[in-house]
């Protein structure tokens, strides 16, 4: 087959999505990219609830619920339909589409996919070979398998947090500046793209599908090993260590000139110390016997840190990460979301992919998001399009896959089991109050050039 | 006869530290046969990066190497010289993956012959900053990713420095997509016969766990930042001290269940009309801090963590690793494992994820001493005992 003819490496493979916010629809995410055929299924009752924002310039509209910038990130290239898996008849014509699928990914705890009888063993007995991803905090066994948790709830659990903060400070969340972040939605989020693609790996070779049991939990205690293994090994529970690292002097982060500037430095042998005290203009610090070898550094960090500091506070980020990575040293001038935008280098690997505007607003534009997280030099994950509109393609699902009729959807409707818009205020759309943001510093400013900024940037 | 010995993916790794190696496991866990090929001699960074058993370093010995190599053998080869990187070849040349982190460029400067890079061959690179473009050269680390990619400029204080999140995430993580990619690329070359290239930068990894802030300032304007110390916690979902540690209110959840929350704390005096609508609450953010502040202070974190559970409520510990490690939860869901080392004894780590009917969470082979296979692999290739001989003594293997 001639390379430029080759589908993407998922084409053919259909999956269902039941879930919402952040951790599945993000997990799927790149599925769409790589050409399977995602079905998102939402119900009037249970829409996602990460349609909500943010919305285009920050205007709240009666349509916005299918602009939601976050929800495009998730949900783009995929296809929408409306069930209500509450309703008997419901849940019938779910398993009905599982038959016929080859993955099923949801979000429930276990008290609630037992509940819907949607258990592993009942897709089984209409779909041998499915595969389902039950994606959630705690997992479907265990004394907490009950327990509700959000990204933050995580990131608690899992042991980071406790371990994150400055030596002489309080715990501290990733990402919790601004509106916030969750970190650990992201981190479950790829555990669930592996899970799934290795589940379908491994069926192509046994022709065996599976259960995926993924717990967040277990996903994130997963990434820590080496703190858990300082305690089942030496019974240490390892204290924060700020932006430090154990075989590392200097390492930390450093003002800049500017508005909140800096600069993140680290060096690991004696010869890049003597080039950044070169390039810092204290060469005398390289000789000093206070900083000679990596222990005296390490000894010796927080007077080391106001010297590097004094030097680097009058310097520009920029300018200082290109003289320091010059002399082969690692500096990285810290980003903020705006930077990510304007960074050469993500835009020269096409980190971000414009979003085709939508129908009924073509005023949004296509509006850049990020890719997934890799290249891929014949298998490119393409943006097949934008997240679709609620219950956008209900019809059309249930007709390819089922061959229902007309009237057998009127009767669907009529019968409450699917939807057109989402019941009342089952989404807000709350604009940003923009002011407030600025002036209690969670945002460092309201870029009103932003759109001409992104245009420029992504001008083709 | 073949090198290979399970019916997964075929894989080299090639590399060192966490990245690649922890994609290649994640790979192993799931049916691959995994080669990882280390310098002699030294062998992968992670062997000295500990911890180690009472802290006494030895290469055979550090857990971080032991938990990110288990289920994997083992060869050397100074893969910079001529005769190394012809034995590689040879070792490509029936694998399906090759998955490396030598550095941006690296691996096409290596004495490769000509077409060892074939063309049904996944090459899966991870770089810090990814192969190509102007930073493709540039030096890179844990903390270079969390710079560049935006987490830390909203981690932390505004009045104080960005902050890093602890550990090693960006390579972890750098790993799993690795392991997604080099699956993704295989159902090609199942049906298609081709390979292909596949690149990971650690920056990209991080940029895409602020996707929120990105989408805030494509859409809004707005830059997220570091909160200041005046920015209310409760409702930002800021771990909350206890009477005897730390506890974790996820705002996303405790909104919907305001009532609930305020009965469970024993507070009604916070279900009035003016806690009504997340909007009020917001105006009322600070009493809530002062109001709930004082009354987490009362009550032990595990009180607040299983009662607050039973009430429905999203608050969790902040737990030490201590505590994951003993957690009941996890050992009833056999998430960790022992692995029987031959040098360092029984170690308990985490096991296989996600938990699944199918797989076994317990790792079947331990992590490779190095250069434990380098007999039995280099044997398959056709090299005789005293070829094998003559190239460890040229430190070759």
């Amino acid at each position: 087959m001639s390379e430029s003819a080759l589908p993407l490496p998922l084409e053919g493979i259909r999956v269902l999505e039941l879930g919402m916010v952040i951790v599945l629809p993000l997990a799927i995410s790149p599925l769409a990219a790589l050409g399977a055929d995602v079905v998102k299924v939402e119900s009037g009752s249970r829409p996602d609830q990460s349609r909500s924002g943010p919305q285009p310039e920050n205007q709240p509209r009666a349509d916005g619920f299918n602009l939601g910038g976050n929800f495009q990130t998730m949900n783009r290239g995929k296809r929408g339909i409306t069930i209500d898996l509450t309703n008997p008849r419901g849940r019938e014509l779910l398993l009905r589409l599982v038959a016929v699928s080859d993955v099923v990914a949801e979000n429930f705890t276990s008290r609630v996919l037992h509940n819907m009888g949607l258990t592993y063993d009942r897709l089984r007995e209409v779909n041998p070979r499915i595969i389902l991803l039950s994606s959630n905090g705690f997992g479907h066994s265990g004394p907490w398998q009950d327990y509700k948790s959000y990204g933050p709830n995580i990131e608690s659990v899992d042991g980071l947090m406790l371990l994150t903060g400055y030596l002489d400070g309080p715990p501290q969340r990733a990402g919790s500046g601004g509106l916030g972040v969750t970190y650990p939605d992201v981190a479950g989020a790829n555990f669930g793209t592996f899970a799934v693609l290795a589940a379908l790996e491994r069926r192509e070779r046994t022709g065996e599908g599976t259960w995926l049991d993924l717990s967040h939990y277990e996903a994130g205690v997963a990434t820590i090993a080496e703190g858990i293994l300082d305690y089942t090994m030496n019974g240490r529970v390892p204290p924060r260590t700020g932006n430090r690292h154990p075989s590392r002097a200097p390492q930390g982060v450093y003002p800049c000139d500017g508005l909140d500037r800096w600069i993140a430095i680290s060096v690991h042998d004696d010869a890049r110390f003597a080039a950044l005290a070169g390039v810092l203009n204290l060469p005398w610090l390289a000789t000093d016997a206070r900083f000679r070898s990596l222990p005296d550094r390490r000894r010796n960090h927080d007077e080391l840190d106001r010297l590097i500091a004094d030097s680097t506070r009058a310097c520009r980020a920029d300018v200082l990460e290109r003289a320091l990575q010059h002399a082969g040293i690692e500096a990285t001038m810290v980003q903020n979301s705006k930077d990510i935008f304007l960074d050469p280098q993500l835009k020269h690997r096409g980190f971000f992919q414009p979003v085709p505007p939508h129908h009924s607003a073509p005023e949004v534009g296509a509006r850049p998001h990020p890719r997934a997280g890799w290249k891929m030099s014949l298998s490119a994950p393409a943006v097949k399009g934008r997240a679709p509109d609620f219950g956008e393609h209900t019809d059309e699902v249930l007709r390819e896959y089922l061959s229902l009729g007309a009237e057998e959807i009127q009767q669907l409707e009529a019968d409450g089991v699917i939807a057109r818009t989402p019941r009342d205020g089952m989404v807000s759309r709350e604009p940003i109050d923009a002011k407030e943001s600025v002036a209690s510093g969670r945002f460092l400013e309201v870029d009103a050039d932003y759109r001409e900024r992104l245009a420029e940037q992504f001008r083709e | 006869m073949s090198v290979w010995q399970r019916d997964g993916l075929r894989v080299i790794e090639l590399g060192s530290g966490i990245s690649a190696a922890f994609g290649a496991r994640l790979l192993a866990d799931f049916g691959a046969d995994v080669i990882k090929v280390e310098r002699p001699g030294r062998g992968d960074e992670s062997r000295r990066a500990g911890p180690f058993p009472g802290d006494i370093p030895h290469p055979e010995k550090s857990g971080l190497f032991l938990y990110l190599n288990f289920g994997k053998r083992s060869v050397t080869l100074d893969v910079e010289s001529v005769s190394g990187a012809a034995l590689l070849a040879e070792l490509l040349s029936d694998a399906d993956v090759l998955i490396e982190n030598l550095g941006a460029g690296a691996l096409d400067k290596l004495p490769l012959p000509s077409g060892a890079i074939n063309s049904r061959l996944i090459v899966c690179s991870i770089s810090p900053y990814g192969q190509d473009g102007p930073k493709s050269a540039y030096v890179g680390s844990e903390l270079s990713a969390y710079a560049s990619g935006g987490l830390m400029y909203i981690t932390g204080e505004a009045e104080r420095e960005p902050l890093k999140q602890a550990l090693s995430q960006a390579s972890h993580h750098s790993g799993v997509n690795a392991a997604s990619a080099v699956l993704a690329a295989s159902f090609l070359q199942r049906r298609a016969g081709h390979g292909q290239r596949i690149d990971i930068s650690d920056q990209e990894t991080m940029a895409m766990t602020i996707f929120p802030a990105l989408s805030t300032y494509a859409y809004t304007g707005g830059v997220m930042r570091r909160g200041k110390g005046t920015v209310p916690r409760l409702i930002s979902s800021m771990p909350m001290p206890t009477k005897d540690g730390w506890i974790m209110p996820s705002y996303a959840g405790l909104g919907t269940w305001w009532d609930s929350f305020a009965g469970f704390m024993g507070m009604p005096e916070a279900t009035g009309e003016e806690f009504s609508t997340a909007g009020r609450r917001r105006e009322q953010a600070v009493r809530i801090d002062d109001m709930f502040g004082a009354a987490f202070k009362e009550r032990p974190t595990s009180e607040l963590f299983h009662q607050g559970q039973e009430w429905g409520l999203t608050l969790t510990a902040l737990q030490s690793v201590g505590d994951v490690a003993e957690s009941e939860h996890l050992v009833q869901r056999g998430f960790f494992v022992e692995q029987e080392h031959p040098v360092a004894g029984s170690v308990k780590m985490p096991g296989l994820v996600p938990k699944t009917p199918y797989l076994d969470r317990t790792p079947d082979r331990p992590a490779p001493l190095l250069g434990q296979h380098n007999a039995e692999v280099f044997a398959e290739l056709g090299l005789g005992a005293e070829d094998i001989k003559a190239l460890a003594g040229a430190e070759v293997i």
